[in-house]
Order: C-alpha cells, then structure tokens, then sequence
C-alpha cells in the first residue's frame, strides 16, 4: 500500500499548467527524487503536497485517506514535513528556540501556556539531541539570522526532522552548500531511519543517484518518466529533456 | 554538550537570583511609597500602574504576537462601563464587578477576534480601530444607558466581602495597595504566559507565521488566545482606571487612547513587557513635569515619540540591553 499518492493532480498559475494531471503513489520507506528543468513545477507539486497552494483539480491521499481539502497544518499533524527551498526559520529567534518551535508542537506541549518552556525536561533534550545531529550544538544560542548559509540549511532540516514527520519532503536540501557541506547533507539523509518516507527534489545527480529508490521525471508538469535510476537514465525522453533534442 | 548545558543552567541561576533581589528590592519601595510621597505623587503612580497593565496587555498582541492592534482601547473603555453600570445598578463588590469585566471583555475580544484576526498587517490594524470607534459611537449615542458624551459618573470604589465582612477601598492609600495588587498580578501572570510553550509560538508566529503553519500549529487559535489575554487584561485596567476617577468617560474608547498606548510600547520596547511598564512611566509623568516649565509640553512629547521611532526603536529597553553590551564588551577587553 503507499503511504502517499496522487490523482490526476493539476494547479495552474494563470494559463500557465504548472503540475499537470500528475499521479504518482510512494511506498511507505521509499526515497523518492522528483527532478526535471527549472520550472517543471518541482515545487509547485510539493506546495500541492503540503497543503500550501490548493489544487485546481485532482487528489492527494495519505494512507489511502483524503487529505486534499485538509489545510497545511492539518496535514503537518498527519505527518506531512518539509523543508523550503529558500530558508524558511525564525530568524529573529535562536536554533535553539527555532528547534524548540517544532518539538514542543509534536510533544503536545504547545498550547501549555502558564509552565516556563524550559522547565521541560524532555523537551530541552530533545532539542539538544537534534541540534547535535545535525552539527548546530555549538550555535544553540545564536539567532538563527546569524548563521551561515549552510547552517541554516542545516537548522531548516532540523525543524523537519522535528516533527518526526512520516513523509518528510525536502526541497533542494543541498542547494548552495559546498561540497563538503552536500556530502556531510547526503551522508546524514541516507542515515536516517526507513520509517521516513522522502520525497526530495534535487538538481544534483550525484546526490540523486546516491540517495533515490525510484525517481520521477516532471517536465512542464508533466511526468515524463518514472522508475528506479537505471530504467530513468536510459529512457530516451529523459535524455531529450536534459540535454536537448539532437 | 553536558558542559555548555550545565554552564547556561548555572548562569540562569545566578541571573534569577539577581532579579529576584532586583524584584524584592521594587516591591519593597512601592509598599513604603504612600507614606513618603504627597497624595498628588501617589495618584499619579495609581495611573502608571494602572497605564502599565494596560501597555503590558497591548504587548501580548503587539509586541509578541506581531499583531498591530489600533483598537486596544475598545477592551479598556468596554472595562470602564462595564464596571460603571455593574456599580451604579447592582453592587462595588469586586466579586462581582471583576468577574463581570473579565467575562465581558473575554467575549467582546472572541467576537472582535473572529473577525480581525481572518486579516493581517494595514487591515487588521483598521479592523481594531473600526471596532474601537463603534463602541465609542454607541457610548456616545446610547444615551440612556451609558450617560453619552458625560459619561458614567459617581461610580463607588470597589469593595471585596463576602456576607457580613467586607472591606472598602475607600481611601487614596488603599485603592493604591489594591492597584499594586492587580499590577503584580499581571506582570507575573503575563510573564509566565511569554515565557511558556504558548508565549514561544506567538513568537513564532510573529516572526514566520507560514512555517509554524508548516511545522502543525494552527495559528488562527494561538493569535484568538492571545486576543483573548490581551483584552481581557486591557479590561482591568479600564475597570481599575474608573474606579479610581469614580467615572467612566467616551474617551476610553477613542483612537487616542489607542494610540497613547501604542507610543507606551514603542517608547519603552516591544516584546519585553518590561519596557512597556517604563513607556507607560514616561509617558503618563513627563507631561506634568513637562507642564510645569513649557505650555508647549504635547509638542515636546511627540518629539520625544518621533526621537525614538527615529534612534531607538527597540525603544528604552533596547537602549538599556545596548548600553549593557558596551559594558560587558569593555569587561572582555579588559581581561
């Protein structure tokens, strides 16, 4: 059964058919790479997924429930995470704070409103413990407008993972790092559990191939391929697409 | 990890500690205040305290949720009548009167809320004070019940008792004690709302309001809550402010009153609650220390208000929090 599908999902932007009649089903544990061009409606298809543009028509469902009309916090809850592809934080808070945001929300603790934050244990810890995994332990107290490029990258991550999401979709995760900072990213995305199911839209191949179970092709928001690395780097339209016609 | 955890937890003890000296310290002064000052001195701190509950409650909205409420004064002077008519009809009890502009004001701020918080930004600002104006307009029409352009008058000083024991706060002194009262109350009460779990993601919401949709929170319920505290809160201190002048006026409700304690915020720091109490200190004292020298003391207020917006707008709190740096920075330099 997949943890995630959808039906004939379509948006437009004016006349424009950004995701066009798209349905795709995602296994639960699987790590799905949506690529295609700039402007093949890579982000717009996310947006659709997390409930922040509404469909023009079509459907979305999440372990065979609908959840199309469900608003995006809603489909946060179910457990729907992701990451922007522009930095998307709290800029005027701290990591800490910023981390803070996302645990107390999973652990029920946000609408507490008379108990001092830090009086909770279990939520300190799990914020030290995740900005330790990710490498932000030594910044823990600087505005997150602070950090680097990169570590904000990181921090945007952070926020996800928070959530304990059960389909995590993450945005060009890499995007704008240096190499050393893609592969320590990479490094930490292949090692996270299989009960995260991921949908990752990346414009490096390198990351792609490394990390991919299966890969869809979107091209003018339409999916043009889709299939596991080997059967997508041989089909001939994708060839067409990436390196233009011959 | 363990080293830098338990050096921030040794470094906020030792902060508590000193503002719990800081805080006792303040207490200390304002219980032996009244029998140090002249009576004129000591009504004058009955309105700062009473203006401080009213910046403090405009804080919640403004300065944490990043709601820019032009229409505050619509829960202030809704406090003010309500405990006018509840005085005048029925009893000063505190028990009575108080749970009544608590309710009163709880369920004005759900209905004004409902339809203020669906906007954001220019036009919630203009949907608070639309709100605010048409209280003003009914306090000004309807006559026969609110005393139109005079107002509500001869409203008694509250009185707490229960059968045959009761206590007025009849005396200057007394209704001073009992404004401190309320004004600790909410500084503690409101301090304890920002630092929880909730105060933190009104702060998110201030800071990034479609990430904390992203990240499960469903922000139309936090920003009502805080609506809720806020007019609640500016309520009370309508209800204190009448109580004291025995009267419940118009003006109350006016934009002016609105923006009074607006430049409150902005003058003592958004976001602290702390400096709100200092704005609403200056701004309720500079005109009678001002008056005394210059006829022309409105224009030296609004410059000071134009200063600020200009050179600080963190406003008093962040001059102090700049001034600190600078003097911790020399420490480090001179190790």
């Amino acid at each position: 059964m997949s943890i995630l599908r959808t039906e004939r999902l379509s948006r437009n932007f004016g006349g424009l058919m950004a995701v066009n009649n798209v349905s795709i089903a995602v296994e639960a544990g699987e790590r799905r790479a949506i690529i295609g061009p700039n402007g093949a409606g890579k982000t717009t298809f996310f947006n659709l997924l997390s409930g922040e543009l509404r469909p023009l028509s079509g459907h979305i469902f999440l372990d065979e429930r609908e959840i199309t009309p469900l608003p995006p916090h809603q489909r946060a809850r179910l457990g729907i995470g992701r990451t922007f592809q522009r930095n998307n934080l709290f800029l005027g808070l701290t990591v800490y704070e910023n981390i803070q945001l996302a645990v107390q929300q999973r652990l029920g603790l946000a609408s507490r409103w008379l108990r001092p934050a830090r009086t909770f244990e279990d939520l300190d810890r799990e914020v030290v413990g995740l900005a330790t995994t990710l490498g932000l332990e030594g910044r823990l107290f600087e505005p997150a407008g602070s950090l680097s490029y990169g570590e904000q990258r990181q921090l945007e991550i952070a926020l996800a993972l928070a959530m304990r999401p059960r389909v995590l979709l993450l945005d060009e995760p890499t995007a704008g790092m240096s190499p050393a900072e893609t592969a320590k990213m990479v490094q930490m995305i292949a090692g996270l559990p299989r009960d995260v199911t991921l949908l990752i839209i990346e414009h490096d191949m390198d990351v792609v191939f490394s990390l991919a179970d299966r890969i869809t092709v979107l091209h003018y928001g339409q999916v043009i391929a889709d299939g596991v690395p080997e059967e997508v780097k041989g089909n001939p339209k994708v060839l067409e697409v990436y390196l233009g016609e011959a | 990890m363990a080293a830098i955890t338990s050096r921030l937890a040794r470094a906020r003890v030792r902060l508590a500690r000193r503002r719990t000296w800081w805080l006792a310290g303040l207490v200390l002064v304002a219980l032996v205040y009244p029998y140090v000052v002249r009576p004129y001195q000591l009504s004058l701190a009955i309105e700062v305290l009473i203006f401080a509950i009213f910046a403090m409650s405009l804080d919640i909205l403004l300065g944490y949720t990043g709601l820019v409420s032009f229409g505050h004064a619509a829960f202030f002077g809704l406090g003010a009548y309500l405990v006018a008519y509840t005085t005048l009809g029925v009893t000063n009890n505190l028990l009575v009167t108080l749970p009544v502009v608590v309710a009163g004001t709880a369920l004005a701020a759900l209905v004004a809320g409902f339809f203020a918080i669906r906007t954001s930004g220019i036009y919630f600002l203009m949907v608070t004070l639309a709100f605010a104006q048409m209280l003003f307009s009914i306090a000004i029409r309807w006559s026969s019940v609110t005393g139109g352009s005079d107002g509500l008058s001869g409203v008694a000083r509250p009185a707490i008792g229960l059968g045959p024991l009761s206590y007025t706060f009849d005396s200057r002194t007394s209704f001073y004690y009992l404004v401190l009262a309320f004004f600790i109350f909410s500084w503690w009460f409101l301090r304890r709302v920002v630092d929880s779990p909730f105060g933190w993601a009104l702060r998110g919401i201030r800071e990034n309001e479609q990430r904390m949709l992203a990240l499960g929170y469903n922000t139309f319920r936090y920003k009502m809550a805080a609506f809720v505290i806020a007019g609640v809160f500016a309520g009370v201190a309508g209800m204190l402010l009448t109580q004291f002048f025995r009267h419940a006026a118009p003006e109350n409700l006016y934009w002016t009153t609105s923006g009074q304690v607006m430049i409150m915020l902005i003058v003592g720091g958004t976001g602290t609650l702390t400096g709100p109490v200092l704005g609403a200190a200056v701004i309720r004292l500079l005109p009678n220390y001002l008056s005394t020298y210059t006829d022309r003391w409105q224009t030296v207020l609004g410059l000071t208000f134009i200063l600020f917006v200009l050179f600080a707008p963190r406003g008093i709190m962040g001059l102090w929090e700049r001034f600190r740096q600078r003097g911790e920075n020399r420490e480090h330099s001179a190790d």
